[in-house]
């Protein structure tokens, strides 16, 4: 019996989102439920929006006593603290402050003085983490959005798969965790956005288990005098991302996905080759002039279209 | 930039994303050592119910380490090696007494032994399904035992329920010092005994804060399953102590958790019954409230009864001996009921945790389920001391 | 009751009450609960296998999961 893919849009994290499921009738409403609550429930525990969030009052505690925190946020800290590590520093939570000075609307390109006034509040070893406490110094504020929408998916991956689902993806945005194949054991064929086309595909990755994750320089970005400065910037320079157009890479887990492309885009190319040909995952890079180079493991994923940018 | 590994970067960031709440169902994230020390300390038998001077019972020291790392992605490994020193004086045979109430004689000697003890466990994890191969060596002076064991556990994803099984078997050769001497001539000289058993048990999710788990156990003993120091007065002489040689256990039990969140505590419950076809049967219960304070300090507190009934070849002495040949006067075997208290208390810094705690354990004719006209003179009564020390490794 | 017709009682008594429960199904997210240390089945599986090893060798009863190890001449 053919199951439908029955499609569940719904809005989280910023942006529009989907669940795709292949279950019972009876089942999916119930699944579908159950990993939009999962995502809410990450959402609000780590909004920067929110007063009363887990996150606001870690960061209101800055400069101040140590906060006590529960297992799964110690488990993210642990997670972010070993990125951290990995990436020689890339990879930091406590850089979001850097949108403060960067305003994509007015296209403004900050001075030094003000990159170096937000830089000397930076800085993931400045603060102290013990588990299961952690210290804030006064001015830092942590940021888990560059993490917590690869962790939501894996989250509400993990919900579907306890209502009994077997054959789905979560799309959140563009950060896909799969829960498995197809119905009939074929691949879901996951569109990798095209980084100058907004809408379009600039190729197809057929995944059966996973995820995968892109970060990209098209999300939030101003061009001035022929220069793009994007939304992915550098936490030891202020300065944003100037290496790939997107990097997207397939991992088990969406957390793990998005950390090591979101720490590719900010590396120099060549660099960021070789450490994702080290890690032995899929991947797929876009170069600013619309090339792709590909790698890993796996069936290659076929260009939906080349061109330039 | 330095040139950090990619591959490294990898295995580091998913071994640490395994340790989130949305992967559970996967193996050990990082290394852990845990190293316990261990004093325990049997009472001297009060001056009433020993026959002689020596009063003085056993005590034991004890180390164990305890390793456990993940093997790659699915596997995970676990060590166990205990090296103890024990010292002491043991209970060799029941005599009659002066006014009929039957006293304990200890053995003249006080032994000195060590045990080693290294046992090793693979885990397999599937994602509903874990199975687990074990292997193990125990060594003493005059004893040796090796043990294989294996358990396989379900649980379907969504699930309330999880199943598990397990079978084990146990060689064991005793080859006790002076056997068959000319002080000892009766003693054997080598001998030993097997076991098999077999386990089963459910976990209930009986909702967001409580488990259950059920479970039942069959062991056979077969071989040589008497105390070869021990001996039984009967009949105006003493005579080795004879135990038949097949024994069959049944065990039933209930383990059940329940957590206080306003209090940040856990209380436990657990139950077991067992019956055999010595005709011993027992029961026990032990309760703990297990507590977190303050981030770092966890208190425990516990008390176990425990009761059980005596051997049907079982008698403090025997006025003659039995036609079947099978006695034992060991107290062990004997009709009683114990209780003890338990205190421990952890403390956590960083990857670091401490651990002291102590036991009293007192076991008595009166206590016992069961009506006992009259209790072995050799009931037991220790104190247990345990020093903890445990890394977690990243 | 003999001990046999125990074992056989108990065995009857826990099927029927798991197939007359029923019990509201906890969801995966509501789980962390079950998982603080202080639910484990041992908080400290050291303590708790010296502990049973302990009573193996000074009581006549034993079953339960951990009793597959080995035995030891103790007195």
């Amino acid at each position: 019996m053919a199951l439908q893919t029955q499609v569940r849009p719904f809005r989280a994290m910023g942006g529009p989102c989907e669940i795709r499921v292949q279950a019972p009738p009876s089942m999916v409403r119930k699944a579908c439920d159950a990993a939009i609550a999962e995502v809410q429930r990450l959402e609000q525990k780590y909004s920067r929006y929110r007063e009363d969030s887990l996150l606001s009052r870690i960061n209101a505690a800055a400069g101040g006593p140590r906060i006590a925190v529960d297992e799964e946020t110690a488990a993210l800290l642990d997670f972010a603290s070993r990125a951290h590590a990995q990436s020689d520093g890339l990879f930091d939570p406590s850089s979001g402050i850097l949108r403060q000075i960067w305003d994509f609307k007015l296209a403004r390109v900050p001075t030094e003085q003000e990159r170096a006034a937000v830089l000397a509040r930076i800085g993931w070893s400045r603060l102290s983490w013990r588990r299961p406490e952690l210290g804030l110094p006064a001015g830092m504020e942590l940021d888990f959005g560059g993490f917590v929408k690869e962790y939501a998916a894996d989250a509400a991956v993990a919900a579907l798969r306890a209502c009994g689902v077997v054959h789905g993806l979560v799309n959140l945005g563009g950060d896909i965790s799969l829960v498995g194949p197809q119905h009939d054991g074929s691949a879901w064929q996951l569109g990798v956005r095209h980084p100058r086309r907004p809408g379009a595909a600039i190729a197809q990755l057929p995944l059966r288990r996973g995820a995968l994750s892109s970060s990209g320089d098209y999300e939030r970005y101003f061009v001035l005098d022929g220069r793009r400065y994007c939304h992915i910037l550098n936490p030891r320079t202020g300065l944003p991302a100037q290496g790939f157009a997107s990097v997207s890479v397939v991992a088990e887990q969406c957390l793990v996905a998005g950390a090591m492309s979101t720490v590719a885009m900010l590396m120099p190319p060549a660099a960021a080759l070789a450490w994702l040909r080290q890690s032995g995952l899929p991947f797929l890079c876009v170069d600013a002039q619309g090339g792709i180079l590909q790698g890993g493991p796996g069936p290659a994923a076929a260009a939906a279209s080349r061109g330039a940018c | 930039m330095a040139a950090t590994d990619g591959r490294r970067a990898l295995q580091t960031l998913s071994s640490a994303a395994l340790a989130l709440p949305a992967y559970a169902g996967a193996p050990p994230a990082g290394t852990t050592l845990d190293y316990h020390f261990f004093h325990y300390a049997e009472n001297d038998l009060p001056a009433d119910r020993v026959a002689g001077s020596q009063r003085g019972r056993y005590d034991i020291d004890g180390h164990k380490l305890q390793a456990e790392t993940p093997l790659g992605a699915r596997y995970g490994l676990r060590a166990d090696l205990t090296v103890e020193t024990m010292s002491g004086a043991s209970p060799w045979f029941v005599s009659p007494g002066q006014d009929g109430r039957p006293v304990q004689v200890m053995s003249g000697a006080s032994i000195e032994d060590s045990r080693e003890d290294l046992s090793v466990e693979v885990t397999r994890y599937d994602d509903e399904r874990t199975l687990g191969l074990s292997l193990g060596h125990s060594q003493e002076d005059d004893y040796t035992a090796t043990y294989v064991g294996f358990q396989y556990g379900f649980e379907p994803q969504g699930g309330q329920l999880n199943y598990g099984i397990g079978l084990s078997y146990s060689n064991d050769e005793l080859e006790p010092t002076d056997g068959g001497s000319t002080q000892y001539p009766d003693r054997i000289i080598r001998a030993s005994k097997d076991q098999l058993s077999l386990q089963a048990s459910l976990t209930q999710i009986l909702s967001a804060n409580s488990l259950l788990q059920w479970g039942l156990s069959y062991a056979r003993n077969t071989g040589y399953l008497s105390d070869p120091y021990k001996l039984v007065y009967a009949d105006g002489n003493t005579a080795p102590d004879t135990r038949p040689d097949e024994r069959n256990v049944g065990a039933w039990y209930l383990r059940w958790r329940r957590y206080f969140k306003p209090l940040a505590g856990a209380w436990h419950v657990d139950y077991r019954g067992t019956a055999d076809d010595w005709e011993v049967q027992t029961t026990t219960v032990e309760t703990h409230w297990v507590q977190r304070l303050a981030q770092r300090w966890r208190l425990s507190s516990g008390l176990r009864y425990y009761s059980q009934s005596q051997a049907d070849f079982y008698a403090p002495y025997f006025e003659a001996a039995p036609a079947n040949g099978l006695m034992s006067s060991d107290y062990r075997l004997s009709p009683y009921g114990a209780v003890s208290a338990m205190l421990q208390v952890n403390y956590s810094l960083q990857s670091f945790e401490l651990g002291l705690g102590y036991e009293y354990y007192e076991a008595d004719g009166s206590l016992a389920l069961g009506n006992v006209s009259v209790e072995n003179p050799g009931l037991l009564s220790f104190e247990l001391i345990n020093l903890r020390v445990a890394w977690r490794f990243d | 009751m003999s001990g046999a017709r125990k074992f056989a009682a108990c065995c009857l008594l826990s099927s029927s009450i798991l197939g007359g429960c029923a019990i509201e199904p906890v969801k995966a997210w509501e789980r962390g609960q079950l998982a603080e240390p202080e639910m484990a089945w041992a908080v400290d599986p050291g303590l708790a296998d010296y502990r049973r090893h302990a009573r193996f060798s000074k009581e006549a009863a034993f079953g339960q999961i951990g009793d597959l190890g080995g035995g030891c001449g103790c007195n």
